[in-house]
């Protein structure tokens, strides 16, 4: 009996740790989609087309279902804390909409949707995804096609990374992200310069600069993140009209040489500081704050941050201002971008027609656009338009609020006019940019620091080893 | 064998009464790791249908200079923070048994308080002391003449600045292991050395380091295996940089895992570093069996 009570006791006890060892439920197993090789995936991919032709079907308007609605919006923390500012009307408007959004850091939130996404999972229903992770969402299978959404006219054509065989997976969000060229006022007036037209202008102002003791920009071979070693060298392979890979997803490196040689003249000649302007903390903000930074080229988007780290008792607070970029050659492009951010939704949505309705709003509506540019709440730096064209355009009649640091220049506005002027050349991203950042980062420092490798010899050894990462 | 067996048969019950850890240890331990050697002979970028490969992996290792790298860069870590943080936990415990300190309860409170302190918090402060420019540490270093110290972005510094932030998180944890083992030695062994004209240091080192074999050893063997498998630190304080100079190999796991979805090519890692591990412990176990023995005869 007492044996009987025992086995009893421990078969409870043993159903108990079982039950509490339970994960999800209803998950079905991992998507079993096939990859393909960039080649395969890419070879047919089209670069949008502004022109429709005659017949063509009009864009499906989505259409928001009655009744009470809940939407989950998962992505990066800073941008969906953007959206999560922007919608504020849209929520207004359709108060039978619940929004839950999950915002995870820019190193942790690819982890996680990928991890959703490949176990069939319904939820999240739309998603905020970087360039780089869209082949491999794509090529699985995981996200909606949205192609007759689109209205190709209105949207500027950045799609290179969300799209395959014609067919489009994604609408751009984060768009106006420019290379520029941000500037002190005060110290341009008090040394007679004016914004450079080209970059040999810009390196001839640069060691004016350094005369009077300032720095026309930063870059640190040394920082701890492969990206920010990459982005500089990566920025002017753009605007020279080169990129890592080609729009077919082969290794590039077209224009390296060029650009790597100009970078170490300007580093070489000390006008760069050696901090990482892309930074929220750090030497450069210390710097700056004391004035030492008159002019720092970089992407658009880095002009939020002044808003946040730029001392108000500072001499460069109210100076800042920001101009198109100077060219890098003649046959280079007038802009370049290096990141765009595209809202997708999950191919397994319960609520397609919601999550229709919604990035309808975020990314092809004029309201969508002019609330992007106008978002304004404590801890936000990130303030940018969408690329529908129409919303542009009603962005740059419209205004946004001023920002104090860069004088009272509407800086959203003025970006949102170089985009719509001057077309930026997009770069084309894939799963294997994480790692040949890493490559690039690896050998830029040994170039930079030990002096290992020639301008030459470094883009070699960039194509010999980021050519063996395969997809 | 038979017998062994009816033994088994005739305590069956005692059995049932510790199935549930061997049950829960296969769901949770034995299963995935037997799915990451799976994995590991595979191109799985953690997503996909992954296809077997074979070796293919464990060949490539072999020839990334950047896995002997991280490899070699872990092992300089071990050596700069294994003997320094045993050495200062030792002595961190014996000023916390002295019992002419007052207020020990508080000092032992206050010693764990690093290790009780989130990593990202922690490293985040330790880059503000030992950024280049403003830091405070290159600020109070001016103030002798001493010039700006790269501790973060100079290759010779890297390591040893993620080893300090290290030995000043867990140093802490350590001595209060060793105080427990301090504090078990019986007080007539320390007097009877005083009779014989012992002082301090010739106790220190005669009687508590020696009656404490166990403990040191504990201290050392986890603090081998937690150096070996440290990414956090790396990954706030220095991401493994300047120039890989401070990747470590569990953070060059991680990269490749989740940054670039090679979930099977960072499974074979595991698995190497998963046998370096397994060969430490063996062989500093055995070690200590064999001078336990030796003692004891």
């Amino acid at each position: 009996m007492k044996k009987l009570l025992i086995a009893i006791m421990t078969l409870c006890l043993l159903a108990g740790s079982l039950s509490a060892c339970s994960g999800n439920t209803g998950q079905s197993s991992p998507s079993v989609e096939s990859q393909t090789a960039p080649s395969e995936a890419q070879s047919s991919t089209a670069v949008p087309s502004n022109d429709t032709q005659p017949g063509d079907p009009q864009p499906e308007t989505p259409v928001l279902p009655d009744g009470p609605v809940v939407l989950n919006v998962m992505g990066g923390a800073n941008l969906i804390s953007t959206t999560e500012v922007a919608l504020k009307g849209y929520l207004e408007q359709n108060s039978n909409v619940t929004i839950n959004f999950e915002k995870y850091s820019y190193s942790e939130y690819p982890v996680k949707l990928r991890l959703q996404l490949s176990s069939g999972d319904a939820i999240p229903d739309v998603m905020l995804v970087h360039d780089l992770f869209m082949p491999q969402l794509i090529n699985n299978g995981w996200l909606m096609d949205l192609t007759d959404m689109i209205p190709m006219d209105d949207v500027l054509p950045v799609f290179n990374s969300a799209s395959k065989d014609g067919r489009y997976y994604g609408i751009p969000n984060q768009a106006s992200t420019l290379y520029a060229f941000m500037y002190r006022q005060d110290v341009y007036d008090q040394l007679g310069l004016q914004p450079p037209s080209t970059w040999d202008e810009y390196y001839e102002q640069g060691l004016i600069l350094k005369e009077h003791g300032y720095y026309a920009g930063a870059y640190d071979p040394t920082a701890g993140s492969a990206e920010n070693i990459a982005n500089t060298f990566v920025n002017y392979m753009g605007m020279l009209g080169g990129d890592v890979f080609d729009s077919q997803g082969a290794v590039s490196l077209d224009k390296g040489v060029e650009a790597l040689t100009m970078l170490k003249k300007a580093y070489d000649a000390g006008i760069l500081h050696k901090s990482v302007s892309t930074s929220s903390d750090g030497d450069f903000w210390t710097v700056f704050n004391e004035g030492k930074i008159a002019a720092a080229p970089g992407m658009s988007f880095e002009a939020a941050r002044y808003l946040s780290n730029a001392d108000p008792q500072g001499p460069a607070y109210g100076q800042m201002r920001l101009a198109p970029i100077m060219k890098f050659s003649d046959d280079g492009p007038d802009t370049y971008s290096s990141s765009i951010t595209y809202f997708v939704i999950n191919a397994k949505t319960a609520n397609e027609q919601a999550a229709k309705h919604l990035v309808n709003w975020l990314t092809l509506s004029e309201e969508g656009c002019v609330a992007f540019a106008n978002v304004d709440a404590e801890g936000i730096v990130a303030t940018y338009t969408t690329a529908y064209i129409p919303g542009i355009q009603k962005v740059i009649d419209t205004g946004i609020t001023p920002w104090d640091v860069f004088g009272g220049q509407q800086v959203t506005v003025d970006v949102a006019k170089i985009l719509l002027d001057a077309r930026p050349a997009v770069t084309y991203k894939d799963a294997r940019y994480p790692e040949a950042e890493t490559i690039m980062a690896e050998i830029l420092s040994e170039t930079f620091i030990n002096n290992k490798y020639t301008p030459e010899q470094a883009i070699e050894e960039m194509k010999v080893r980021i050519g063996k990462l395969s997809a | 064998m038979e017998s062994t067996w009816r033994e088994i048969c005739k305590k069956r019950h005692c059995y049932l009464w510790i199935a549930p850890f061997f049950v829960i240890f296969a769901i949770f331990s034995v299963y995935p790791a037997l799915y990451g050697l799976g994995i590991s002979l595979t191109n799985h970028d953690g997503f996909g249908t992954p296809r077997f490969i074979g070796f293919e992996n464990y060949v490539n290792l072999f020839s990334d200079s950047l896995f002997w790298k991280s490899l070699g860069n872990t092992v300089v870590l071990w050596a700069l923070i294994v003997p320094a943080r045993t050495l200062l936990a030792l002595i961190l415990a014996s000023v916390l048994n002295s019992s002419k300190l007052l207020g020990r309860r508080v000092y032992t409170i206050v010693s764990l308080l690093p290790y009780v302190t989130a990593v990202l918090v922690v490293a985040n402060v330790f880059r503000m002391l030992l950024a280049t420019q403003g830091g405070i540490i290159n600020v109070l270093l001016s103030g002798f003449g001493i010039g700006p110290v790269g501790w973060l972005d100079t290759t010779q510094m890297s390591k040893i600045s993620v080893a300090v932030m290290n030995i000043w998180r867990m140093t802490g944890y350590f001595a209060i292991v060793l105080l427990a083992g301090m504090q078990k030695i019986s007080s007539s062994v320390n007097e009877a050395a005083e009779l014989d004209g012992a002082g301090p240091f010739r106790k220190f080192l005669g009687i508590t380091i020696p009656l404490m074999g166990p403990e040191i050893f504990f201290v050392v063997l986890m603090s081998s295996i937690w150096v070996l498998q440290n990414m956090g630190d790396v990954m706030v304080l220095t991401k493994g940089g300047p120039i890989n100079s401070s990747m470590t190999l569990v953070y060059y796991i991680y990269k490749n895992a989740f940054e670039f979805s090679k979930m099977g090519y960072a499974s074979a890692m595991s698995y190497v570093l998963f046998l370096l591990l397994m060969i430490i412990s063996i062989f500093s176990v055995k070690g200590q069996y064999s001078s336990s023995k030796e003692d004891k005869k």
